[in-house]
């Protein structure tokens, strides 16, 4: 009689995202992201960059501006587990990024600024003033 | 109900020809990637959804089905004049499910939404910890 068994009735079978597997594997979204995502808009006066870096704080991003060049790191040490802990899945870990933009010619470089909110870094950089179209109202006479 | 927040990238989106840069990436992500940490006490699920509010999600559980869904709420954060000119990542609205086995206590389901991500931390009941037996 075996008394003594190696009993692990929680190993991976715990927690199964078996839903979400399906489509996981199709769009390949079980693959570790290391490069945040970035939505970019626009209005007359500035451009924003949206970039969804979750988990980090706002010490852990380094913004440098060489000539049109807007480079964008992250520098965060890595984070230990707990012991005992491992990650059952890791999709995504945002500690160590480089994105780089070109900007275009029409910007002004001087007012660029950035913050960091709810997992995302918006980075507003505005236009130069005479490329800023104002709508003009023409009186009829 | 698998892919219902599918929306294949809208067309006249593409990135500004004045601003070019160096992306590949075109698909517009609406499904948020997910970590899970198995530690001896329990599980810590982390959903990176950035851009939303607490009161934005809803998490349920069910038996052994955890759902979490998220709808934003408040407004979109633009202006008329607004436009996006690269869009590669939506999370206003998405819908994920797990399944729960057994051996983990339903009872005790934390969650925290901090620096855009959901932390769902769960404990697994006493039995399915390991145990510890001490040699005499």
């Amino acid at each position: 009689m075996r008394i003594i068994r190696n009993y692990s009735p929680l190993q991976d079978a715990v927690l199964n995202d078996f839903f979400n597997k399906g489509i996981s594997h199709l769009v390949g979204n079980d693959t570790l992201n290391t490069n945040p995502m970035v939505n970019i808009s626009e209005n007359p006066e500035r451009f924003q960059i949206q970039l969804a870096a979750p988990g980090l704080t706002r010490e852990d991003f380094e913004i440098q501006l060489e000539k049109n060049r807007l480079q964008v790191r992250s520098v965060k040490d890595e984070q230990t587990l707990g012991e005992g802990a491992r990650y059952n899945r890791r999709a995504f870990d945002y500690s160590n990024f480089t994105r780089s933009f070109n900007l275009p010619e029409t910007i002004n470089t001087e007012n660029i600024s950035a913050n960091y909110d709810n997992g995302i870094l918006y980075i507003n950089i505005p236009k130069k003033a005479e490329v800023i179209v104002v709508p003009k109202n023409i009186e009829v006479q | 109900m698998l892919i219902s927040n599918f929306k294949p990238i809208q067309t006249g989106r593409t990135f500004h020809p004045r601003a070019s840069t160096n992306f590949k990436r075109n698909t517009l992500s609406t499904h948020p990637a997910v970590n899970i940490i198995e530690s001896a006490t329990g599980f810590e699920i982390g959903i990176a959804a950035p851009g939303l509010q607490k009161e934005d999600f809803k998490v349920t559980l069910e038996k052994d089905l955890l759902k979490v869904s998220a709808e934003k709420t408040e407004g979109e954060n633009t202006t008329a004049n607004e436009q996006y000119i690269r869009e590669e990542f939506s999370y206003r609205q998405f819908e994920k499910t797990f399944h729960i086995g057994e051996g983990v206590q339903t009872d005790d389901v934390r969650v925290v939404y901090e620096q855009g991500i959901l932390k769902i931390v769960l404990q697994k009941q006493a039995v399915a910890q390991a145990k510890k037996i001490r040699i005499h």
